[in-house]
């Protein structure tokens, strides 16, 4: 027995999912969005408690497949050198977001025409210009206006606070006479549209108790759910079915109660990001789609993008911030545009993040050999609590076929639905990037004051940005959905997630998956009469 | 085999919680000044008792591991030989030695006594919070008189 039908179902409440939902209500189309996880009760968030770091590596960890919960599906990425990151719930991911909040730049739209290298997207910067500022004015960023590394733009809010660590840091970048700028954060530093602001919990990476975070659970939703969209959790979708005219007319998906549901549809938006999506896509197979809905192309879950991270951490005589604050800070983008000289193309952006809590502090050390067993333990270990403090450098990853995302041939979650597996091997230009990251990084941090820097290339628990893999273009020949975010085989399918990019830039992708949503949302309420032409 | 049981959650022999408090007050011992405990301080260790359970397999794994470097039973060894197979323990980065490193870090860091000792209140971060200083932004000035330093792209 299938459900009533909707006119538009969204698979995915996160950061994509939730914008084009909030897009979509003026339409007055019934909406519903399935969602594997469920609400998370900010009260229930880690920084409640006592045992807020330990949480951080067991239920609240960025690893689903150390966390386990029943909303997780196990992800197979033993054949790559990061492992993904990510968080099923309504908010997605951002859940565990350090709410880092970068546009991408004008040039990064445009890597083949400058650089030579990838493919330019469809649209461009100025297209997207309005989807940013109003996504901004629904989340809420705070930021300074002035930033030289971009076109202008106006935050809402007042920036984060410098702190003892970004004031050390951007001494050293003075010195150096690079850029930096307050990071763009979608953190309220003022009270914002019912949301209390930041009282430096410091632990933004296992979800704000305070709510000044913007997550979607607190930002999108409760407008479009005002509005009349409904948000089922609980529900994990297996595929999208097809009609005999080869449009897609529904979800299979399991209930709270592992029983399973068709949902009939007339419009289907994929919103599950880089991974998600093209596994529930490679999974709905069918005779006039055997490689999977929506894949003539061959490129469905193919040039599969994270950003690989370089981290360099410096050691310092004078106090830092800890724990304390929101982790985003202060970003650089000296680095960002293409200097052939450096021996690698494109860029990427430092990204300040202040320091850790004890336990953090602790593990670090001890892992890295800072911090010796017996009687020394303890004076080592105050030589680097709330003394250390850096960077990480995020690196642009261009799009490589072989990079890709196909599901397990034996791997399955708890409903049976197979597991993707990652293959993901780091490029050449990447490593040089990586170095390069490294070797600057250091330099600033001496610059700072630093008596000991050390590093970590790539990030291996680091895949939080999943990109690549349902791309958007003209032609169908070179990419799954097209301008506005339509799949060229399907016409009532759509992808507004990270899996659309192109080109992933060197900056986190959230602003930027949201303008997207918001864009394919804005798209689809001018084609209304003609949408599926 | 020792079949008692010590903790309810995660169920430890009596040789495992013997070879695990040896090991934890060499990693950690208490300071000579007595303001840091003991990682094998009877709070802290019932701490790792009864919250490691979902890693019980890596613990395991761990003990096996630190009784094969010993060769013998590690809580036996002399105070040079443990110090030295706790050496070689400490520098093996295999997932169960690091996994037991972090719950014992976890544990031992959200102990009054230790928070305290390094100048710390004990208490949740949510709903207090912490200052952080706004910081001066006339820091900026240099980066602000270089100009715009982004692309220019012809659209």
């Amino acid at each position: 027995m299938s459900l009533e039908p909707v006119d538009v179902l969204i698979i995915g409440a996160g950061a994509s999912g939730s914008a084009i939902a909030w897009s979509l209500v003026e339409t007055r189309m019934k909406i519903l969005c399935l969602e594997q996880g469920d609400w998370v009760n900010p009260l229930d968030y880690p920084s409640t408690g006592r045992d807020w770091e330990a949480r951080s590596f067991k239920d609240f960890s960025i690893n689903p497949n150390r966390r386990k919960l029943n909303a997780d599906y196990p992800v197979n990425d033993k054949n790559s050198p990061i492992s993904v990151a990510n968080y099923n719930a309504v908010g997605g991911s951002t859940i565990l977001y350090n709410a880092h909040y970068p546009r991408f730049h004008p040039s990064d739209f445009r890597v083949r025409s400058l650089d030579g290298v990838a493919d330019d997207w469809p649209i461009d910067y100025e297209t997207l210009e309005p989807f940013y500022d109003e996504n901004d004015r629904m989340v809420g960023v705070s930021g300074l206006a002035g930033d030289t590394a971009y076109p202008p733009k106006e935050p809402q809010m007042p920036p984060v606070p410098l702190g003892l660590s970004g004031t050390t840091l951007a001494q050293g970048f003075n010195s150096m006479g690079w850029h930096w700028w307050p990071s763009d954060a979608a953190i309220a530093t003022e009270d914002y549209d019912g949301r209390a602001k930041c009282i430096n919990l410091g632990a933004c990476l296992s979800g704000c108790a305070q709510g000044a975070k913007a997550t979607p659970d607190i930002t999108y939703w409760p407008h479009a759910i005002r509005a009349g969209v409904e948000v089922r959790t609980n529900a994990r979708v297996r595929e999208i079915g097809i009609n005999d005219d080869g449009m897609a007319n529904g979800a299979y998906y399991y209930d709270e109660d592992g029983v399973e549901q068709f949902q009939p549809v007339e419009v289907v938006v994929m919103a599950c990001n880089g991974v998600g999506t093209p596994r529930i896509l490679l999974n709905s197979v069918s005779d006039r789609f055997p490689d999977g809905l929506g894949n003539s192309s061959g490129l469905l879950g193919k040039n599969f993008m994270f950003h690989p991270y370089g981290l360099v951490r410096g050691v310092f005589d004078e106090p830092m911030d800890g724990n304390a604050g929101p982790g985003v800070c202060i970003w650089s983008q000296e680095f960002y545009e293409t200097d052939i000289n450096r021996g690698f193309v494109r860029g990427f952006t430092y990204e300040c993040n202040r320091g850790a809590g004890p336990v953090s502090t602790a593990l670090t050390g001890m892992l890295r050999g800072q911090i010796p067993v017996g009687q020394g333990f303890h004076d080592a270990f105050l030589k680097l609590d709330r003394r250390t403090t850096g960077m990480v450098g995020i690196c642009e990853d261009l799009p490589e076929e072989h990079n890709q995302v196909t599901l397990d041939p034996e791997l399955k979650d708890s409903h049976g639905i197979p597991a993707p597996k990652i293959d993901y091997t780091l490029s050449e230009n990447s490593k040089k990037m990586l170095d390069f990251v490294v070797e600057r990084g250091s330099e600033v941090l001496t610059a700072a004051g630093a008596k000991e820097i050390y590093s970590e290339t790539p990030i291996s628990v680091g895949g939080w940005h999943l990109m690549g893999t349902a791309r958007m273009g003209t032609d169908p020949d070179r990419s799954v959905v097209n301008e506005w975010g339509r799949s060229h085989d399907v016409k009532n399918l759509f992808v507004v997630d990270g899996s659309i990019f192109v080109t992933s830039a060197g900056v986190n992708p959230t602003r930027t998956i949201q303008a997207l949503a918001l864009y394919v949302g804005d798209s689809i309420k001018k084609r209304l009469a003609n949408l599926f032409d | 085999m020792n079949d008692r049981v010590i903790a309810i959650e995660g169920a430890y022999s009596i040789q495992e919680v013997d070879v695990l408090k040896s090991l934890f007050d060499k990693i950690i011992p208490a300071s000579a000044d007595n303001r840091f405990p003991s990682a094998a301080d009877p709070q802290i260790f019932e701490d790792f008792l009864a919250s490691s359970g979902r890693f019980r397999e890596m613990i395991s794994s761990a003990i096996i591991l630190l009784q094969e470097l010993s060769g013998a039973d590690y809580c036996e060894l002399s105070e040079a030989e443990a110090d030295h197979v706790t050496q070689q323990f400490y520098g093996n980065k295999t997932v169960p030695v690091t996994t037991l490193l972090s719950l014992l870090a976890q544990c031992y860091y959200r102990d009054d006594r230790v928070l305290e000792a390094i100048g710390l209140e004990p208490r949740a971060p949510y709903p207090k919070g912490y200052k952080v200083e706004n910081g001066d932004w006339e820091l900026l000035e240099p980066v602000k008189s270089r100009g715009p330093i982004y692309r220019m792209v012809e659209t």
